[in-house]
């Protein structure tokens, strides 16, 4: 299955689940979309996870010229990363990996941190490239292997779409304990 | 049964009466079964091949459970060497004890949990407070239950029966502010209240879904997001987990994880899946500790039947389909684990007393076997809780005489038309149902002198090359006879000789009585009696349902042997016998439009293991009659002779099953009612006023058969 097939079909599930993907053909174009983002949704504080950092040092810059303030979590400095965080209303992570067919994308994380930069906030942002699109759940697992075999730790976190509940009256609601919003920026090739 | 059993039948009885003038609790338990088997089916049907997923499902569970302690020992070791802590608790007071002891360790006051069933099945919550622990549930539905001081009322969707405005004052009374009218301010007011108390628990702790042996990992689902929450905040994370979760691979998870959404709620996967690999090495990452929950499994593993419980993957898709759960709900139909499945769990996790208690509320519909991703035979599992309890406390009368239902029908159409006469009037209603607990509100089926049998030997039938057996069952034989004649004459017409054989009535009510030797008697007896003739005839076809179903499904199951088997595979429901036949153009053909008319088509529960009544509608269809499908995906209630029995032992919980069947059947645009089942045209007629015809009544009428 081609990248662009896998990448209709992601959107549209991505969609079905009340979550948002964007394309961005280059990363000046998702610097961009993520602006405006953050911009449009009145983001005051924005913490960015310690593989954006890494590696995206221009797309952090530009995200600042919003006047955002930006919590940096680049060290597992816990317990006043975790107070700050509480306080933090869009997360900013990569994610290793997305399905297709479950409108999923897969987090990878070695501290708790990490997790809960796509766990506390109420509007998630992850970005992912088109070649990590894979189809199904099934195609994930060898990806999942890697990160785990031999004795690693870590956490795999499969997220699709924003948090919900039918508890009551069975009436559907989103946005409970986890983000409310989900939005996914696809950077045509790898990120 | 012995005084103290029937003290305890007595307390469930009670527990019948409670919640059937419940009428608010069951309209939800109504409505969310009905939605829930709604969306199984949908999502199921979007599967490129939901025979080969189910079949494989079954596959992992069956050789998971077959090499578990092996996938114990594998498990501990990986996960071990990824620094996690893991025990093996051999009880729940073990796991709790454990959990006790870290708390103190960790100087924890408060504990954040999220969905655990197996933290229930233990009660560790009243025991963690017993040790002056605040325990806080923080998925939704159980923080509502734990609010109202409940058990949950069903699997999936602990609080479906309470109310948004119950629901509202639980939490204004627990926050202590004036409640928000609006579900997305509710929602908001939970959240921030509980956010508070996830940032200053001192431990967490969660249930796994998934155990990984190669890989020492947990994978815990939930659609909330408060699992992330409760594994990553809190200084130590207690997984407590039963030790029939755990498969060999990751590629076993995946296909796992898959089926519990799909089955369960219908997504595709659950929100968020977060698989737990050893311990982080952050200065902060919470300790982790994994509690493995033996508490009866092993003894489970070891047993020849009840190991296949263990395959469950708690799903709750039984309770779903399950008629009498769809009405009682699980405060009722459940100790700690509810529902059909949570007959066998609970015998081999709290003991068989409590399971046998709760036994009598399945009618062996079985639609949980249908409905279950893993193919539990969950019916035959509970006949042998039922069987047990027999053994143990002796049974009710009620049961003892209506499991013999075919002697009772003999007697009565030998008496008859003496035996009608009193069964209808009122004074001998009366006794009928003091002496042997039959209601008498129900109308008794007419018993004729000349049963079908009778009337068969006294005549004689063109031979033909074509021939089938015909396997009649108690009803046909002894109250319907016209329907065997209109079979005859059908088979007849197209130049098929019908055989009939030495046979008993199926014995279908003594595996819903759980008489489980009487039942393989009877089977005994059939089969040896069919496997004689089996290879002179082309099938044996039977008019009746139930009769096709303990051929295919049940004797098999009892006998294990050749002959039962080959008799399975030889057995077909008449409907699709003609249906076969005219596909490949060797039916006559004269029936073809000569009828007219509306029809409501009902399908039988047995049916739905068989040809779910397909190739009947499409008969229907052909006589030329407008054939409207009433399904709602569950019983009608009758379930053979439970609906005869007094009020709580059977006739109002049958009643109470059957309302949107009668309401949908009673409508204008429904002339006539057609089903295959005897039972269920006696219950249909009885609740709506419309008459009820067998296929095969219609099909001899169409033909010009009088």
């Amino acid at each position: 299955m081609n990248n662009q097939t896998n990448f209709d079909i992601f959107v549209k599930a991505v969609e079905g689940l009340q979550g948002k993907a964007y394309r961005a053909t280059s990363l000046q174009e998702a610097s961009k979309l993520i602006s405006n983002l953050i911009v449009d949704k009145k983001v005051r504080i924005l913490a960015v996870s310690a593989k954006i950092l890494a590696r995206y040092e221009l797309l952090v810059r530009t995200l600042e010229q919003t006047g955002v303030i930006i919590l940096r979590v680049e060290r597992a400095d816990s317990q006043r990363i975790r107070n700050e965080l509480r306080y933090v209303d869009a997360g900013l992570t990569t994610a290793d990996t997305a399905i297709a067919e479950t409108g999923s994308i897969g987090i990878f994380t070695e501290n708790e941190t990490d997790l809960l930069v796509s766990a506390l906030p109420k509007i998630h942002i992850a970005l992912i490239g088109s070649n990590q699109i894979v189809h199904s759940i099934h195609d994930t697992v060898q990806h999942i292997r890697r990160s785990i075999s031999e004795g690693k730790r870590g956490v795999f976190s499969l997220i699709s779409g924003p948090s919900r509940t039918a508890d009551i009256e069975l009436q559907l609601i989103l946005g409970v304990h986890g983000p409310h919003e989900v939005h996914v920026v696809v950077l045509d090739g790898e990120i | 049964m012995n005084e103290r059993r029937r003290r305890q039948h007595l307390v469930l009885l009670n527990k019948i009466a409670e919640a059937l003038s419940d009428e608010k609790q069951r309209e939800a338990l109504r409505n969310a079964t009905k939605r829930a088997r709604d969306s199984k089916k949908a999502s199921y049907a979007q599967l490129s091949d939901a025979k080969y997923f189910r079949e494989k499902v079954r596959e992992i569970k069956r050789s998971s459970i077959s090499n578990l302690q092996n996938l114990l020992e594998s498990f501990t070791s990986a996960a071990t060497a990824r620094g996690a802590k893991v025990f093996v608790a051999k009880s729940g007071a073990e796991a709790i004890d454990y959990v006790a002891r870290l708390a103190e360790i960790y100087r924890a006051r408060t504990i954040v949990k999220a969905k655990s069933l197996t933290s229930e099945e233990i009660d560790i919550n009243e025991a963690l407070e017993k040790h002056g622990l605040r325990v806080i549930e923080t998925d939704l539905g159980e923080r509502i239950v734990q609010l109202a001081h409940e058990r949950p009322v069903h699997l999936v969707a602990p609080a479906i029966h309470k109310t948004r405005e119950e629901i509202t004052q639980l939490f204004a009374k627990d926050v202590g502010t004036t409640p928000p009218r609006e579900i997305y301010a509710l929602m908001r007011m939970i959240r921030e209240s509980l956010r508070d108390t996830f940032l200053e628990a001192e431990m967490g702790l969660t249930g796994g879904n998934v155990g990984i042996a190669e890989t020492g990992s947990i994978i815990i689902e939930t659609n909330e997001g408060n699992a992330r929450l409760v594994m990553s905040l809190p200084k130590v994370h207690v997984v407590l987990i039963g030790m029939e979760k755990i498969v060999a691979t990751l590629e076993d998870a995946a296909w796992l994880v898959r089926a519990h959404a799909l089955t369960a709620t219908g997504q595709k996967v659950t929100t968020y899946v977060t698989i737990l690999t050893g311990q982080q090495q952050s200065e902060d990452a919470p300790d982790l500790h994994i509690v493995i929950l033996d508490n009866g499994r092993t003894t489970m593993l070891a047993d020849q039947y009840f190991h296949e419980a263990l395959y469950c993957i708690r799903c709750g898709a039984c309770l779903n389909a399950c008629p009498t759960y769809g009405v009682l709900g699980g405060h009722v139909f459940g100790h700690i684990y509810p529902g059909p499945i949570g007959i066998p769990l609970t015998a081999g996790i709290h003991g068989q007393e409590l399971a046998a208690q709760i036994s009598p509320l399945c009618i062996s519909c079985g639609l949980c076997k249908e409905i279950c991703p893993v193919d539990i035979d969950i019916p035959m599992l509970i006949a042998r809780v039922k069987e047990r309890d027999i053994k143990e406390n002796g049974e009710l009368r009620v049961n003892r005489l209506l499991g013999d239902s075919e002697t009772l029908a003999k007697v009565s159409s030998a008496t008859a038309p003496l035996s009608n006469w009193l069964l209808r009037r009122g004074p001998s209603k009366f006794l009928v149902e003091k002496f042997f607990g039959i209601d008498r509100r129900r109308p008794l089926p007419n018993f004729e002198r000349k049963s079908f049998s009778r009337w068969f030997r006294e005549h004689s039938f063109e031979a033909f090359d074509r021939k089938v057996l015909y396997f009649v069952d108690v009803f046909t034989n002894y109250s319907s006879p016209k329907i065997g004649t209109n079979v005859v004459q059908v088979l007849n017409r197209n130049k098929i000789q019908t055989i009939l054989p030495e046979q008993k009535g199926s014995g279908m009510p003594f595996i819903s009585y759980g008489q489980l030797e009487k039942a393989r008697q009877v089977a005994e007896y059939n089969v040896e009696s069919f496997y004689e003739t089996v290879r002179d005839v082309d099938w044996i076809v039977t008019s009746e349902p139930t009769a096709a179903y303990c051929m295919k499904v049940i004797y098999p199951t009892l006998l294990n042997t050749h002959e039962s088997r080959v008799v399975a595979d030889r057995t077909i429901e008449l409907s699709e016998y003609l249906d076969i036949l005219h596909s490949r153009k060797e039916l006559d053909r004269s029936f073809e439009g000569k009828l007219m008319g509306k029809a409501g088509f009902h399908i039988s529960c047995h049916s739905r293991a068989l040809s779910s009544g397909n190739s009947a509608i499409k008969m229907l269809n052909l006589m030329g009659l407008e054939v409207r499908v009433i399904d709602y995906g569950t019983c009608c209630g009758m379930a053979g002779t439970y609906g005869l029995k007094k009020g709580k032992e059977g006739y109002d919980v049958s009643m109470e099953v059957g309302k949107p069947l009668f309401a949908e059947f009673s409508r204008e645009e429904v002339v006539i009612g057609v089903t295959e089942s005897s039972v269920c045209e006696m219950h249909l007629e009885h609740g709506t006023a419309k008459k009820f015809f067998h296929p095969i009544e219609l099909l001899a009428k169409a033909y010009g058969i009088e």
